[in-house]
């Protein structure tokens, strides 16, 4: 009979389930686009890192030290160019493509040659200068003293010139034309570029060219690179940051723990074990029991980057407990948090981009005066509210036996908690929090307790978990069952040797 | 009790057999005892032997089988999706401790005073089920006096399945020193009597830095530093899948057996010795499992070389999985890669292999406890490989006492012979060969051959058989033995 009302409830349940997904995929989120730093500027502090540079084998004419030093012996092959590419993210609804930030000092340009800033490039071992390669260049230019500046992209496999700016003087804005300067430039999705020169305290803050109309080039690699070999420059700068778009592979979840066990494909529980109380973290009676924990979790399996999240929390201890010494045997639930961007082998929260901690307010353990929820990001609390008394779900008698559900969203960077009670229909928005950026990685809920006094732990239960996967174009991956007890078995042995072997048998 | 049953119901079914008119010779002529049909071996002056035994597991006759890691109550390690480590202190787990023919705990994480209530507990599971248990106490190292010692110990070590303590693991060689004063505190208290203090060595690959010197000196200074009464090492030879073969052994294994032997017999005592229940331990942890091994004939290659060099215990590596000892890398545990039971109570091939080898080992172990280790006579590969000091006194590669010769049907393997002057009454002695497969990959046929038609007691796969014959033919599975003791 138990088992014919739950397959009744999981009927019930599918249904909704499929509702929360379809649902997901009408949202508009941009989803699974981050803030991606293609070259840091740590990348060319002493030597150049090799992480986020490449250079041909025989980079003829270039040094490194605190920067890339351009010299006469350099030729039309000599370029250093991006590891990473830039996205081009039209498609997901975005504008800005990428930004670049370089200080260099342009000595001299060999006469007829072009020295500069090339992006659009399809694979990083090309030559810009060679035939065939498809990019665009800022490049500068000498004539005795004047140093000109210009925008062309080359195109084809007969390097046509398109010019996007002309040459230009650009003494308006670099004045001492040998000193170093700084390059600024933003590019659109669309191609159109907005160019800054700046030298000196009082600079010229108009752009050296803007155009919303030019198409240059923008996904593909960047770097440096010159049309005719001689050029003396140096880059003592560099930062280029991209969007990216990150849309993990994942799957939907959706568990009640039935017949007590899980997906290990899709889920993973870890709990570090210690002495004094037996410690676990199972499913038992369709929950998965988080029992005297200290240092535990439950993650998902892969990452996710935008996402519904519904956690349901039948219980947890609100009330201590002590033995017939009336010593402590098991606090009141410290407190748990849910941890995003994190890497399911590890469990602690300092490895997380931030994690939303619930916990009931001060510090005794045998008592729970209001419930906190705060958000920490790099071992930072930059987020505080306490619940309204109503939703003060550590307090029995506001609880009154009913579960606590919670939902936690990201959407494009925007993070919020929601809460209701069981046995109600909405939920109360607990707080947003303007994470800034996609913190792709795993889900976890983690149960850490740092006061090792004995019966200081954890006491909770999840009845139910759910992830939906909300980015935009998102990747599903379908992944096979594997329940968490497949792993445990008695070896078969057959007793292969024969009687026959004994004498007289 | 269970060693008579097993000759006696031997001994029925072959009696039964011969009535009927079963085979009655096997190839080379030898046949069943019937009366007195053969020729009563000379019976010598028992030459002295050294065994350390227990009354609680059965005496004198009965070899010590111990496990590294029994049942414990301390809670250790971690533990990965929703699996639970299992209560240990169970009926059903220290029934299958005792089905597996382990008599008795050599460590586990159980640490007194620390974990006095889970001790307590497995010393009263160990007394119901026959097990012996050496309490780890560390705080015995410091203990100067007997009075130290008492004080410290008395709460627990008359407990009926108390063998004594444990009280260090592979001591480097500046570790071993401040054991003296607490084996001499215990060996001045009356539990001395029939209590021992635990300690197990290093085996020779640990290096000079460890050892302090050469293996020999270690062993030297340990046994003369504690008046020890045994040494225990450990050495263990397979660490890859199908690289432990017959022809790969490292060649310390064999070294090992004979340095050990010697300064336990330059000292009157009786050597000790682990044998690997898989492998993949520490320098494993937090990567995939590898293959699994040792198989079925390496893991039986490894205990019978040891009793042919005449070891007075085995003992197993180990028995509960550590947890540890499971953590494949991220979100995998291997519960079958290693130990006889993995972390979640489960049996590995290793628990079959060695329940398997545990029953020859209590059918023969009245001889191997009560018998002088003479020498090893090794033919084939191994003959050139061992300590040339481990051949048996006098005659040569292939003949000892009554054996004149004995050829085997892989020559270029070979095997390998354990000489033991059986001490069967009183000081009264008569032969006594243990056979081994050397060949872990082959089965092996041996034909024995002796200078009379004598009497033989020959002990395979825990069943006794009365034969006589100027010649016996055996047949070896993979790494088995088969011991043969002259009437």
């Amino acid at each position: 009979m138990k088992n014919n009302k739950k397959h009744i409830l999981s009927m019930l349940l599918l249904p909704i389930f499929a509702i929360i997904v379809a649902t997901s995929a009408f949202l508009t989120v941009h989803a699974g686009i981050s803030q991606q730093t293609i070259l840091p500027s740590t990348s060319v502090v002493g030597k150049i890192d090799s992480a986020y540079w490449w250079q041909p084998g025989t980079n003829a004419g270039v040094s490194y030290n605190n920067g890339i030093a351009f010299s006469a012996e350099s030729t039309a092959a000599s370029r250093v160019i991006s590891v990473e590419k830039v996205e081009n993210l039209k498609d997901a609804g975005y504008t800005k493509c990428f930004s670049v930030n370089i200080d260099l000092t342009v000595t001299s340009v060999p006469d007829g040659g072009r020295f500069g800033f090339l992006f659009g490039l399809s694979r990083q071992t090309e030559n810009p200068a060679a035939e065939g390669v498809n990019t665009t260049f800022i490049y500068f230019s000498t004539n005795g003293n004047t140093l000109l500046c210009g925008i062309s992209n080359y195109v084809g496999t007969a390097r046509d010139e398109v010019v996007l700016k002309p040459v230009t003087n650009t003494l308006a804005w670099v004045s001492a034309p040998t000193a170093s300067f700084n390059l600024n430039a933003e590019v659109d999705v669309d191609g159109s570029i907005s160019l800054y020169l700046i030298q000196g305290s009082t600079p010229n803050q108009t752009t050296f060219y803007r155009s919303s109309t030019v198409g240059c080039y923008t996904a593909g690699h960047v770097g440096f690179g010159q049309t005719e070999g001689g050029s003396v420059v140096k880059i003592t700068g560099v930062q280029v940051d991209a969007l990216s778009n990150e849309t993990p592979e994942n799957t939907d979840i959706m568990t009640r723990f039935e017949n007590d066990v899980f997906n290990v494909n899709e889920l993973y529980t870890s709990n570090s074990l210690y002495s004094g109380a037996l410690s676990y973290i199972r499913p038992e009676n369709e929950r998965l029991v988080f029992k005297n924990t200290k240092n535990g979790y439950l993650s998902t399996r892969l990452s996710y980057s935008n996402f519904e999240m519904n956690i349901g929390i039948p219980d947890l201890r609100r009330t201590p407990m002590f033995d017939e010494n009336l010593r402590l045997v098991s606090s009141v639930t410290t407190g748990f948090s849910i941890a995003v961007g994190a890497d399911y082998s590890s469990g602690n929260l300092d490895d997380c981009a931030f994690y939303v901690n619930f916990a009931p307010s001060g510090t005794v353990a045998t008592k729970a005066n209001a419930t906190v929820i705060t958000i920490v990001r790099d071992g930072e609390e930059v987020l505080r509210t306490i619940l309204p008394e109503m939703y003060h779900f550590w307090s029995e008698s506001i609880v009154r036996n009913r579960g606590t559900d919670i939902k936690a969203v990201m959407s494009d960077g925007k993070f919020s908690i929601y809460l209701k009670f069981s046995d109600s229909l909405n939920y109360y928005k607990a707080l947003d929090y303007n994470a800034g950026y996609i913190a792709s990685g795993c889900l976890q809920i983690v149960s850490r307790v740092t006061d090792f006094t004995a019966g200081v732990c954890d006491n909770f239960e999840i009845g139910f978990f759910s992830v939906v996967n909300i980015d935009y174009n998102r990747q599903i991956v379908r992944l096979t069952n594997k329940d968490n007890t497949a792993q445990v078995y008695d070896y078969e042995y057959f007793d292969t040797w024969d009687n026959g072997d004994l004498l007289f048998s | 009790m269970k060693k008579k049953i097993i000759s006696l119901i031997g001994c029925l079914t072959l009696s039964a057999c011969y009535m009927l008119g079963c085979t009655q010779k096997n190839p080379n002529g030898a046949e069943l005892i019937n009366g007195k049909n053969y020729t009563a071996a000379a019976v010598r002056t028992a030459e002295t032997f050294h065994s350390v035994s227990f009354e609680n597991l059965g005496g004198s006759n009965v070899m010590p089988l111990g496990v590294w890691w029994g049942p414990y109550g301390s809670t250790s390690g971690d533990t990965i999706n929703g699996m639970t480590q299992p209560n240990y202190l169970t009926d059903e787990i220290f029934q299958a401790l005792k089905d597996s023919g382990v008599n008795f705990i050599a460590a586990s994480a159980d640490q007194y005073p620390d974990a006095s209530d889970s001790i307590t507990k497995v010393l009263d599971l160990c007394e119901k089920y026959d097990i012996g248990y050496f309490v780890q106490d560390r705080r015995v190292k410091g203990a100067e006096t007997a009075a130290d010692v008492i004080s410290l110990v008395e709460n627990y070590i008359t407990h009926p399945a108390a063998l004594g303590l444990h009280l260090a693991d592979e001591p480097f060689t500046g570790d071993i020193e401040p054991l003296g004063p607490a084996y001499k505190a215990f060996s001045e208290t009356e539990y001395a009597v029939n209590k021992q203090v635990y300690v197990n060595l290093l085996p020779s690959y640990a290096g000079t830095n460890r050892l302090g010197g050469s293996y020999y000196s270690y062993l030297t200074r340990f046994v003369e530093t504690t008046n020890t009464k045994f040494l225990s090492y450990d050495n263990y030879p397979f660490r890859s899948q199908d690289q432990g073969t017959t022809y790969s052994m490292p060649a310390s294994y064999f070294s090992d057996l004979s340095i050990v032997r010697k300064v336990a017999n330059e000292h009157d005592i009786p050597f000790w010795v682990f044998v690997q229940a898989g492998g993949q331990w520490e320098e494993q942890r937090g990567k995939p499992s590898e293959p699994l091994f040792p198989n079925e004939g390496e893991t039986m290659w490894n205990i019978n070389t040891c009793l042919a060099y005449g070891a007075k215990s085995i003992q197993y590596f180990t028995f509960l999985q550590p947890t540890y000892f499971a953590d494949a890398g991220g979100n995998e545990r291997d519960y079958q890669r290693n130990s006889m039971l993995g972390v979640m109570g489960n049996k590995t091939q290793w628990y079959y292999y060695i329940q398997k080898a545990n029953v020859q080992i209590s059918a023969i172990d009245h001889i191997l406890m009560n018998s002088a280790h003479m020498g090893v006579m090794a033919t084939g590969y191994w003959k050139d490989r061992i300590d040339g000091g481990d051949k048996p006194i006098g005659g040569g590669d292939r003949a000892w006492r009554e054996l004149t010769s004995f050829t085997s049907s892989d020559e270029e393997t070979g095997v390998m012979i354990g000489c033991f002057d059986y001490n069967f009454e009183r000081n009264n002695s008569r032969s006594a060969y243990y056979v081994v497969n050397t060949d872990s990959k082959n089965k092996q046929t041996v034909t024995l051959n002796f200078s009379k038609k004598y009497g033989y007691d020959v002990i395979q796969r825990g069943v006794s058989v009365g034969v006589t014959g100027k010649s016996v033919t055996l047949t070896l599975e993979c790494g088995e033995g088969v011991m043969l003791a002259l009437r």
